[in-house]
């Protein structure tokens, strides 16, 4: 049987994510992608078959929070565009910007690192 | 008796010099005479307190240094904008930046010639102290957000207090979901990009500052609400952030590859002497021929121009596309970036077909002043 986990951003990491890196600004150490993709994404991608990461009631997240949170799966964690397509679904329930915008880092970085 | 009226004479004769020291009078700055009130300079603002216009011409440069002098040495000093005709909002940024450097008071003389000017000072919180220009944007009473200051110590809670005051004072307090999210991405990426880049030898994240300005004005015959928010840095600028960015450094050789070349090979591309120069060339040399060959509005124009067809670009220098997303085919829908001595507009829907426009400055402005002009009703 195939586990899920549903992450809901504002509830379980923080209500405004914000920064790429820990160190981008004071606070960062607790809204930045990079440590969202550190401390709760590739654990739950490790653990579980199916991750959705629900990004809905926060309007306001930067390209640079998404590039580092799910393009660093590929360019700093050592995931795959593969492992992702099939484990990893990304959603936003009244801006649907955001999660073309994820999905076109995850892309982005992927092609990176096929040209590197 | 005798004794008392020669105490009067004296005491008379004191007040009578001491309010004749106070009227107006004058006051010598460098080789300039000012005029004076009650022993308070009076600094005339120039008559077109605009960057487009002036091109940051020695007249306003003069009228900054001055400013910044009068401050440095007065407890109160008068601004007059008496004969000022016309005063462009973000500009102002640059005002502040140097009036809260210091603890002077400074009065207005308000314009004679345009309503305009006197309605944008008193925008921009008519030179009130930061703290209480800083309560208006959160005072839901009033309807303006007058020039905020603030550094990378704000980062976390700034934009969204920001964005909080703009739905509140502009959208009645219902922002459009996809107009709260491009708004919201211009702010923190700009304000990402200052605390990143802005000031590289600045340790401490309350010297990285920034002063931000947002105001709605009727645009055209139609009388259509424009939104205008500005955004100031007075670190280093674009153009000498070349060294720092390897994606600045790629934008700039794709979209200006001749120049690029030269200056990297230079003419003896087959010799030894231009394997030499090739090998010792950093990005920190570039810089300065860069500037001699394609200005610093080119060096602008390439941090801008982020390749939407090329999806494996770097990761970094993602700030430009959000920063230019909220600008529109709507034809009075810019953006437009002063740094040092170079200006760039970005005008997607321009009438001319003029979509990058670049101008250099005749002085260098220290800092980088980012200013939007956004149709209210436009961005969804």
């Amino acid at each position: 049987m195939s586990s899920s986990r549903t992450i809901i951003v504002v509830d379980e990491f923080h209500p405004s994510p914000k920064g790429r890196y820990k160190d981008d600004a004071p606070g960062c150490e607790i809204t930045s992608g990079e440590v969202f993709r550190n401390s709760i994404l590739i654990k739950a991608l490790n653990s579980y078959d199916k991750v959705i990461v629900d990004l809905t009631g926060y309007n306001r997240y930067g390209r640079s929070f998404l590039d580092e949170a799910f393009g660093g799966l590929i360019s700093r964690a050592g995931f795959t565009k593969a492992i992702l397509d099939e484990k990893l679904v990304i959603k936003h329930d009244t801006v649907p910007s955001f999660v073309v915008t994820a999905n076109e880092r995850i892309l982005a970085a992927d092609l990176k690192k096929q040209k590197n | 008796m005798k004794k008392k009226l020669q105490e009067y004479d004296r005491i008379k004769s004191r007040k009578i010099r001491y309010y004749s020291e106070k009227k107006r009078g004058t006051e010598r700055l460098n080789s300039k005479k000012l005029d004076t009130i009650f022993n308070a300079p009076i600094l005339v603002v120039p008559k077109v307190f605009d960057i487009v216009e002036s091109k940051y011409n020695d007249e306003f440069v003069t009228f900054l240094e001055d400013f910044d002098n009068l401050l440095k040495t007065s407890r109160h000093i008068y601004l007059s904008f008496a004969n000022t005709v016309s005063a462009k909002l973000p500009v102002f940024l640059i005002l502040y930046s140097i009036y809260d450097k210091y603890r002077c008071k400074v009065s207005i003389i308000w314009s004679k010639e345009s309503n305009l000017v006197n309605k944008s000072i008193k925008d921009t919180g008519a030179f009130q102290s930061s703290s209480v220009r800083n309560q208006v944007m959160f005072d839901q009473t009033q309807n303006n957000i007058p020039v905020i200051s603030g550094s990378n110590q704000e980062y976390q809670t700034f934009p969204d207090a920001l964005v909080d005051a703009i739905r509140d004072k502009y959208y009645g307090g219902k922002i459009p979901d996809k107009i709260e999210s491009r708004i919201a991405q211009a702010v923190i990426e700009t304000l990402e990009n200052v605390g990143r880049h802005a000031y590289p030898e600045e340790k401490l994240d309350f010297n990285k500052k920034w002063w931000v300005i947002c105001s709605i004005c009727l645009v055209g015959h139609k009388q259509e609400e424009y939104m205008y928010l500005a955004i100031f840095d007075s670190g280093q600028g674009i153009p000498l952030s070349f060294k720092d960015s390897e994606v600045f450094q790629s934008r700039v050789k794709e979209n200006y590859p001749e120049e690029y070349s030269m200056i990297l090979h230079g003419e003896d591309t087959d010799t030894k002497i231009g394997a030499i120069k090739r090998f010792v060339r950093t990005a920190q040399s570039m810089i300065a021929p860069l500037r001699a060959t394609i200005g610093d509005s080119g060096l602008i124009h390439a941090s801008m121009m982020h390749d939407m067809t090329r999806l494996d670009d770097d990761s970094h220098g993602q700030g430009s596309v959000s920063i230019k997303d909220v600008i529109t085919t709507d034809p009075d829908s810019k953006l437009i970036i002063f740094s040092n001595k170079g200006g760039y507009q970005y005008n997607k829907g321009a009438i001319n077909g003029n979509e990058h426009f670049r101008m250099e400055l005749h002085n260098e402005l220290s800092g980088t002043l980012l200013q939007w002009s956004i149709k209210l009703n436009e961005l969804e």
